[in-house]
């Protein structure tokens, strides 16, 4: 029962394709200006060039990480789909029975990984949130004792022909996976915070609400999960962003009176926005080049359409 | 002393029908109105109304108009309105002006200063006249932070050109002092009816209030605990007429203030506001609107800057809107009144937590003003 739950291994995979804003700009895949996204700190985006290599991004993520970490597919208890961007139906069958709507991804993703112990399922709806969920559902069934491993895995990949951009953020296609373990010592998620606010499901006409709304609801969510970790934002020895805006964070940064330099900054320029990955993508290359001391406090913090604001705090 | 005969600029802004009524009861009034289109009986009406409305028992018998427009040379007076006024006017108060913040600066010298300059060469004829009183407002204390003394008048940056603009009408006030009886008046930010929370023509601070309401605020620069200097419309206009009719020393400036102790601080205002709106608006309760935070100046300015760079119209009028009064928050003042509790020892005002949330629901059942008060809307929100 007392066993540490935490996060043993985590990768990611972004499009193989890189593309600067002017290259995205001259393919009229932009809404706004180049100059302007790049004051917003953003310069190029990997893209998945093939229709094959969107289907398999998720896949080649996941298998990354087993291979990697030396993990057995067998030992996987459940496998969480989750991403940002609602998934296109399946088409129907060729005699237009529903059945056809019935192709989940996470099944296939489950067969493809042969992780025929596991139980499947996939969290959605949240935008860029839907890894505070996964990683919240995942330790709770760990702390309950009715799982092992837990295997979240990401995945947002842009249509091919859409603007890769949303509200000043430029995206790209990338999957993350992140395996949640018990017993494990390090990365060790110890308070989550959640808001969803129902009010603003219609992003697009409540845009300019959604923008006000940010702020605050932002500084609150974070410092309601330090404080439910027992801690205060000046405990704090890393924050990990989204990639969403570079100024946007240079601002809620100021709200929290958090020192920019304990923040991972700068992956949005390099990797641009993948959506639900970003914190997976974050959190990796932070524990890489800031390498915290363990059990050092670590903040996650994510904002989702929808509208869902989430952080946790992780134990390093 | 005689029964004063006070000529009033400004009768219908927001502070007009309030003093009317207690200039009235002190002696008779002619209110200087401008030609419109409008018909003159019908403003006449309206003001009679208004003044009527604010209190019933007010001797309007006692009311005359006469047309005029500071904006031309002699303020457009006809030699006999002229004649009539040199000869009966005790007293001036000068109340009109234009407390648009975003005026282009000519804009708003022309509708502050010029005008002031203007009613000035005209009561140079006034052979009886006791006193001369300009209504102003504390923010000609522009960008100065600490204590801010009433006879104070330093040149300063502003954070409007409304500000500035009344800094300037003051500045040529005060040279003219040594041959005219002029007293200023500094107004407090008024909020409204204290009594039945009117508010007769919507200013800045409501235009917060109302972006607030719509969710649209994400921050405001400042410090939670410095006090906003807020007022009634009935006792800043008690205060006001006093002053002009019963107390005035020429020469003198006044703080019309509240008080210490009896406004609100910025962060008690977020609270009562929020606090309002959830017990006034069901509707908007259930939006989970946050309090915005109250920021430092260069967070405010990195959002406005930002807001301003997206170049996402809705959001940068926002912006705009609010920067226009906001950044004053950040300029934190006290403001003295030692000649206004010399003059009026027993004055006081209630402490605006007393009357706020009627304010708020007068707001709210108006609809920003736009809508008869009594009228009850289907939903207050949006």
């Amino acid at each position: 029962m007392d066993d540490p739950v935490g996060i043993r291994a985590l990768t990611y995979r972004l499009g193989s394709s890189e593309a600067t804003l002017e290259d995205l700009e001259a393919e009229g895949l932009l809404v706004s200006p180049a100059d302007l996204l790049r004051s917003f700190g953003f310069d190029r985006v990997r893209i998945a060039e093939s229709d094959e290599e969107r289907r398999s991004l998720a896949r080649v993520a996941a298998q990354n990480l087993l291979e990697d970490h030396d993990v057995d597919p067998l030992d996987i208890d459940v496998l969480i789909l989750f991403g940002g961007l609602p998934p296109e139906p399946a088409p129907p069958g060729e005699d237009g029975e529903l059945i056809g709507r019935f192709r989940y991804p996470v099944g296939r993703l489950q067969h493809e990984l042969g992780l025929n112990r596991a139980v499947a399922f996939a969290i959605g709806q949240q935008g860029c949130a839907a890894l505070i969920s996964a990683l919240r559902v995942a330790r709770s069934l760990l702390i309950a004792e009715e799982a092992r491993n837990v295997l979240c895995v990401g995945v947002d990949v842009v249509p091919p022909g859409a603007a890769r951009e949303v509200v000043y953020n430029v995206l790209s296609d990338g999957a993350c996976a992140a395996l949640v373990s018990r017993p494990w010592e390090r990365l060790r998620p110890v308070a989550f915070r959640q808001v969803t606010k129902g009010y603003y499901w219609d992003s697009p006409a409540r845009r300019d609400e959604i923008v006000a709304a940010y702020f605050p609801t932002a500084r609150n969510v974070i410092r309601e999960a330090v404080g439910a970790a027992g801690l205060t934002l000046d405990d704090l020895s890393l924050v990990v962003p989204d990639n969403v805006s570079a100024r946007s964070w240079e601002i809620l940064l100021d709200l929290l009176d958090v020192p920019e330099e304990r923040a991972f900054l700068g992956n949005a320029a390099r990797k641009g926005h993948s959506i639900s990955a970003d914190l997976v993508v974050n959190l990796k290359d932070a524990m890489e080049d800031r390498a915290p001391e363990p059990g050092a406090p670590v903040a996650l913090f994510t904002f989702g359409f929808g509208a869902n604001w989430g952080a946790a705090v992780l134990r390093a | 002393m005689t029964a004063s005969t006070v000529l009033l600029t400004g009768a219908t802004g927001t502070l007009g029908p309030a003093l009317l009524s207690h200039l009235l009861h002190a002696g008779s009034v002619v209110a200087l109105l401008r030609p419109r289109e409008e018909s003159a009986r019908r403003r006449r009406d309206a003001v009679l109304a208004a003044v009527q409305r604010v209190d019933p028992g007010a001797p309007v018998g006692r009311l005359g108009f006469v047309a005029g427009d500071l904006a031309v040379p002699g303020a457009g007076l006809g030699p006999d309105d002229l004649r009539r006024l040199a000869r009966d006017v005790t007293h001036v108060l000068h109340l009109a002006g234009d407390s648009r913040f975003s005026l282009p600066l000519p804009e708003a010298r022309r509708n502050n200063v010029h005008t002031t300059l203007e009613l000035l060469r005209v009561v140079e004829s006034f052979d009886r006249l006791r006193a001369f009183g300009f209504v102003s407002t504390l923010y000609v204390a522009g960008t100065r932070t600490g204590d801010i003394r009433e006879q104070d008048l330093a040149d300063t940056t502003f954070v409007n050109t409304y500000e500035r603009a009344k800094f300037e009408a003051e500045r040529a006030l005060r040279a003219r002092r040594t041959d005219l009886p002029i007293s200023v008046f500094r107004v407090a930010t008024l909020l409204g009816s204290a009594r039945t929370g009117e508010v007769r023509k919507p200013t800045a601070i409501h235009q917060a209030l109302r972006l607030y309401h719509r969710g649209l605020v994400p921050m405001i620069p400042g410090d939670p605990v410095q006090p906003l200097e807020l007022l009634d419309v009935e006792h800043a206009a008690e205060a006001v007429a006093r002053l002009l009719v019963e107390r005035s020393d020429a020469g003198s400036t006044y703080h019309v203030t509240a008080g210490p102790g009896e406004t609100f601080s910025l962060g008690e205002l977020i609270e009562e506001t929020h606090r309002g709106f959830g017990d006034l608006d069901p509707a908007w309760k259930e939006r989970g609107i946050e309090p915005p935070p109250v920021v430092r100046a260069r967070t405010y300015a990195l959002f406005e800057r930002t807001v301003e760079e997206s170049r996402d119209d809705a959001m940068v009028a926002v912006v705009r809107t609010m920067s226009t009064f906001l950044p004053q928050l950040i300029y934190p003042k006290r403001f003295a009144r030692i000649n206004m509790e010399a003059a009026l020892p027993d004055w006081r005002p209630p402490p605006v937590r007393e009357y706020f949330q009627r304010v708020l629901a007068y707001c709210l059942r108006s609809r920003w003003g736009r809508a008869p008060a009594g009228v009850e809307p289907a939903s207050l929100s949006r």
